[in-house]
C-alpha cells in the first residue's frame, strides 16, 4: 500500500521553493504525492462521502497558508494535520460516523481479500474484532491509532497530523494499546 | 501475554486490508483550477475588494475556520469571490469547464509571450524525450505495453510512420507523415498526477469524441510537460498548432489522446472519430 511519499526533502524543498515562486504548476505534484494518504486518512477519520471534498479543501487551504509552512516540517503531516481538522468540522453534529466508516472499509476487505502476506497473519474474526476495538476507543486514541499503525505514518508525522507533542503521541500509544488488549482478551 | 509488538503488527496489517476509494481522478485539476482563482501563496497579495456577488453559491463552500487557518479566512474568501467573478465571461467559463479534461490542465495566460513561432509537430516527434537522449522507435504493442494501456489508433490515418515512446515510457507518440504534414498523437494513461500543462491565450472549444469529454484548441499554445519532481519541460518551448484532445476511460484508468496536426476541428474530429 503506497503510503510512502515518494520524494525525498530536498526534492519537496524544491517543490515547494517552485510553489512559492508563483507557480501553481508545480503544487500539482504535491497534490498527487500525498492525495493518497489525504484521502486515506479523511475516510477513516469518518469523512465519508464527502471525503473528496475534505481532501480539495484542505490542498486549497494548504496552498493558501504556505507563508507560514515552516521547511522542514515536512510537507505531509502538515497536510494531513489540516485534513484532520476539516474532518472534525465536518463531524461537528454528527454522531459517530468513522466508526461506521472504518466498519465499511473493513468489510470491503472481506469480498475482496487483497493478495497480501499480512493478510493471512491476521485472521478474519480476528480482524474483524480488532476493527470493532479500535471503533469503541475514545476519540483521542482511536486518532493516533489511525494515524500511527493503520496509515503507519512516523511518531514525529502522527504528532505533526494531530498537533500534539511526541510525548503525547506516546502515551496515547500506549494506552490505546492497553486498552485494545483488553477488549481483545475479552472477545 | 501478547505484548505490544503482536499487536502493533497486527494493527499495521489491519490497516494495509482496509479498501479505500483513491482520490477522484480529477482531484488535481480541481484544486489547480480552485488555485487559479486565489492569491498566490505570498503574504503580501493584499485582500482584494469584494464586489455585489452573490455568484460564490458556485464554489465549494469553505468549512468553517479551523485554528490553524482562522487568520488567513477573510482574504481567502475575498479571493474566492473575485475568482468567482473572474471567471464569469464566457471564454473563462468555458476554460474551467476544459479544466476537468483527462491529463490536461488548461491555463490562461494574460498575453502572448514575445516569441510565438509555430513548430511543426514534427520538430521533435521523432524525437528527444524531455532528457534530450533520443527515442528508440517501438511497435504499436510495445508501445502499449510500456504506458500500460491500449491505444485506440485512428483507422483514418492508417499505419502510424512512427510510434515512440517518450518521458520516461509514460507517453506513446505516434506520428503520421512528415514535415508541414505531420500528424501527431500523444497518448498517455493520465489522470493529472503527471501530463500535460498548456498555455492558451484564446478560446477553447469544448467537443465530444464518441461521447467522451473533448476539447478542441484552435489556436496556437505552448505545450509544457511536468515530471514527477515538479520541473516543467518544454521540450523546447514550442507552440503547438490546433490541437484536439480527448479522454477515454480504460481498465488503465482514464486514457488522454492528444492530436495534433490536423488542420480544422472537423478534421481531427474524423481522424478522433476512427480511433478503436
Amino acid at each position: 500500500m503506497g503510503t510512502e511519499a515518494g520524494i525525498d526533502t530536498s526534492e519537496e524543498a524544491a517543490v515547494l521553493a517552485r510553489v512559492r515562486a508563483g507557480d501553481a504548476s508545480a503544487y500539482a505534484v504535491l497534490v498527487t504525492l500525498h492525495a493518497p494518504i489525504a484521502k486515506r486518512l479523511a475516510v477513516l477519520s469518518g469523512a465519508g462521502s464527502e471525503a473528496d471534498d475534505v481532501v480539495q479543501e484542505a490542498f486549497v487551504k494548504a496552498y493558501q497558508a504556505l507563508p507560514r509552512f515552516h521547511e522542514g516540517a515536512g510537507f505531509r503531516p502538515w497536510l494531513l494535520r489540516i485534513v484532520v481538522n476539516e474532518t472534525r468540522n465536518l463531524q461537528r453534529g454528527r454522531s459517530r460516523r468513522a466508526l461506521r466508516e472504518l466498519r465499511v472499509a473493513a468489510e470491503r476487505t472481506a469480498t475482496d481479500p487483497v493478495p497480501d502476506p499480512a493478510d493471512a497473519a491476521v485472521s478474519r474474526d480476528r480482524r474483524a474484532g480488532l476493527v470493532e476495538a479500535v471503533e469503541g476507543l475514545p476519540d483521542d486514541l482511536r486518532e493516533v491509532v489511525t494515524c500511527r499503525y493503520l496509515l503507519e505514518l512516523s511518531e514525529a508525522e502522527t504528532a505533526g497530523t494531530l498537533d500534539i507533542p511526541p510525548g503525547t503521541v506516546k502515551s496515547r500509544l500506549h494506552r490505546a494499546l492497553r486498552s485494545l488488549r483488553e477488549v481483545m482478551a475479552d472477545a | 501475554m501478547p505484548d505490544h509488538l503482536d499487536l502493533e503488527a497486527e494493527l499495521v496489517a489491519l490497516g494495509r486490508t482496509l479498501v479505500t476509494e483513491p482520490p477522484r481522478p480529477d482531484l488535481v485539476t480541481l484544486v489547480l483550477a480552485r488555485l487559479a482563482a486565489v492569491q498566490p501563496p505570498e503574504p503580501a497579495a493584499e485582500p482584494p475588494s469584494v464586489g455585489p456577488l452573490q455568484v460564490v453559491a458556485t464554489i465549494p463552500s469553505a468549512a468553517r475556520p479551523t485554528r490553524v487557518m482562522r487568520r488567513r479566512l477573510g482574504w481567502a474568501t475575498a479571493a474566492v469571490v473575485v475568482l468567482v467573478l473572474a471567471l464569469v465571461p464566457p471564454v473563462r467559463a468555458a476554460v474551467l469547464e476544459l479544466l476537468r479534461i483527462g491529463g490536461i490542465v488548461v491555463r490562461e495566460v494574460p498575453a502572448p509571450p514575445a516569441t510565438p513561432t509555430t513548430t511543426s509537430p514534427a520538430s521533435r516527434a521523432a524525437g528527444s524525450s524531455a532528457g534530450g537522449a533520443p527515442a528508440t522507435p517501438v511497435t504499436l504493442r510495445q508501445a502499449e505495453q510500456v504506458i500500460g494501456a491500449d491505444i485506440g489508433t485512428p483507422t483514418a490515418l492508417g499505419p502510424p510512420t512512427s510510434v515512440t515512446v517518450t518521458h520516461d515510457g509514460r507517453v506513446a507518440e505516434l506520428v503520421w507523415g512528415s514535415g508541414a504534414g505531420t500528424t501527431r498523437l500523444d497518448v498517455f494513461v493520465g489522470s493529472l498526477s503527471w501530463g500535460y500543462l498548456k498555455t492558451v491565450w484564446e478560446a477553447v472549444t469544448p467537443t465530444r469524441v464518441a461521447d467522451h469529454d473533448a476539447v478542441w484548441i484552435g489556436s496556437p499554445h505552448r505545450v509544457e510537460w511536468v515530471d514527477r519532481t515538479g520541473d516543467t519541460h518544454s521540450e523546447p518551448p514550442r507552440l503547438a498548432g490546433p490541437t484536439l484532445v480527448w479522454v477515454v476511460p480504460s481498465s488503465a484508468g482514464e486514457v488522454t489522446y492528444r492530436l495534433e496536426g490536423a488542420n480544422s476541428l472537423e478534421e481531427a474530429l474524423r481522424v478522433a472519430r476512427s480511433a478503436g
